[in-house]
């Protein structure tokens, strides 16, 4: 009986455990193509929503981080989608989808953001993602904009 | 009734008047399509003219809101693309944007320059996602 009900009790909790951690499901469903840099799909029940403006390579004093280098902005932006999302109490795992704006976008420059969410986000975790070539940003000279999704428990 | 919170964290200065991150709890979440200066007959209002474009698009934008029992002040995002983006385009929609939405607590933005919009004529258009307080 006692066994029964503690049985009980960790079926309810074992759940909560698992979303104390994410409320966030990640799925790359059969007869889609299973990339290995974002999720087809993610899902999410419950939590507070958290929307992060497009985020692009300015620093603290709103100067532009390599001008003319893809590669120095795509970091920088990551940078300072991490402040944002730790202000809220979030960081990568919590995303859920991310918007890629990039300007006059080049095949080598899918490669770059590849490289850079290998690096911020744990695998498994990776965010359901779009991306889209433009042809201008806010103000001359910013290359790559992103946008994020991310939900946190509440 | 539902809970927002608008922060611009130390490290991130933004570039105008919106939010760096927009967080939201307990009520229905509100996705308005992307709003083009058309006027209630689908007519292009304000021909090469990006402020009054911009005036008719936020028009549209509160009826598209109040459709739901929205306003304003329940705008956690815009995304704002704009047709052949400048910085004079970019002032005249954010002195514009800037009557209609909080001064305090402005939503998060995201600004992009294209191409073209759907139709010719129309210079910009602005997207957005709401929270509304369940009834």
């Amino acid at each position: 009986m006692r066994l029964a009900k503690l049985a009980i009790s960790l079926a309810y909790l074992l759940p909560a455990l698992a979303n104390a951690e994410s409320e966030i499901r990640f799925l790359n469903p059969p007869g889609l193509f299973q990339p290995s840099t974002f999720s087809q799909i993610a899902t999410v029940r419950e939590g507070r929503l958290v929307l992060i403006s497009g985020q692009t390579a300015r620093d603290a004093q709103s100067s532009i981080v390599g001008r003319d280098d893809m590669k120095a902005q795509t970091q920088q932006v990551f940078e300072n989608l991490k402040v944002a999302l730790a202000a809220v109490g979030a960081d990568f795992a919590d995303v859920a989808k991310l918007t890629t704006y990039v300007v006059n976008l080049k095949p080598d420059d899918r490669l770059m953001i590849a490289d850079a969410i290998g690096k911020y986000f744990p695998a498994g975790r990776r965010p359901a993602h779009t991306l889209v070539g433009i042809s201008a940003l806010a103000v001359e000279g910013l290359l790559i904009e992103i946008e994020a999704i991310a939900v946190i428990p509440d | 009734m539902s809970e927002k919170q608008f922060v611009n964290p130390p490290g991130l200065k933004p570039l105008g008047m919106y939010s760096n991150v927009a967080c939201a709890r307990g009520g229905t979440l509100v996705f308005i399509s992307g709003q083009v200066a058309t006027d209630a007959e689908g007519r292009i209002v304000g021909k090469g003219d990006m402020e009054a474009q911009a005036v008719q698009v936020f028009e549209n934008l509160k009826l598209a809101l109040q459709g739901v029992g929205a306003a304003f002040h329940d705008v956690l995002k815009f995304t704002i693309f704009i047709r052949n983006l400048t910085p004079e385009a970019r002032k005249s929609v954010m002195n514009v944007r800037g009557r209609y939405i909080s001064q305090t607590r402005p939503p998060a933005a995201t600004m992009i320059g294209v191409d073209r919009l759907v139709e010719e004529d129309l210079l910009l258009e602005i997207e957005a996602v709401a929270m509304v307080d369940d009834k």
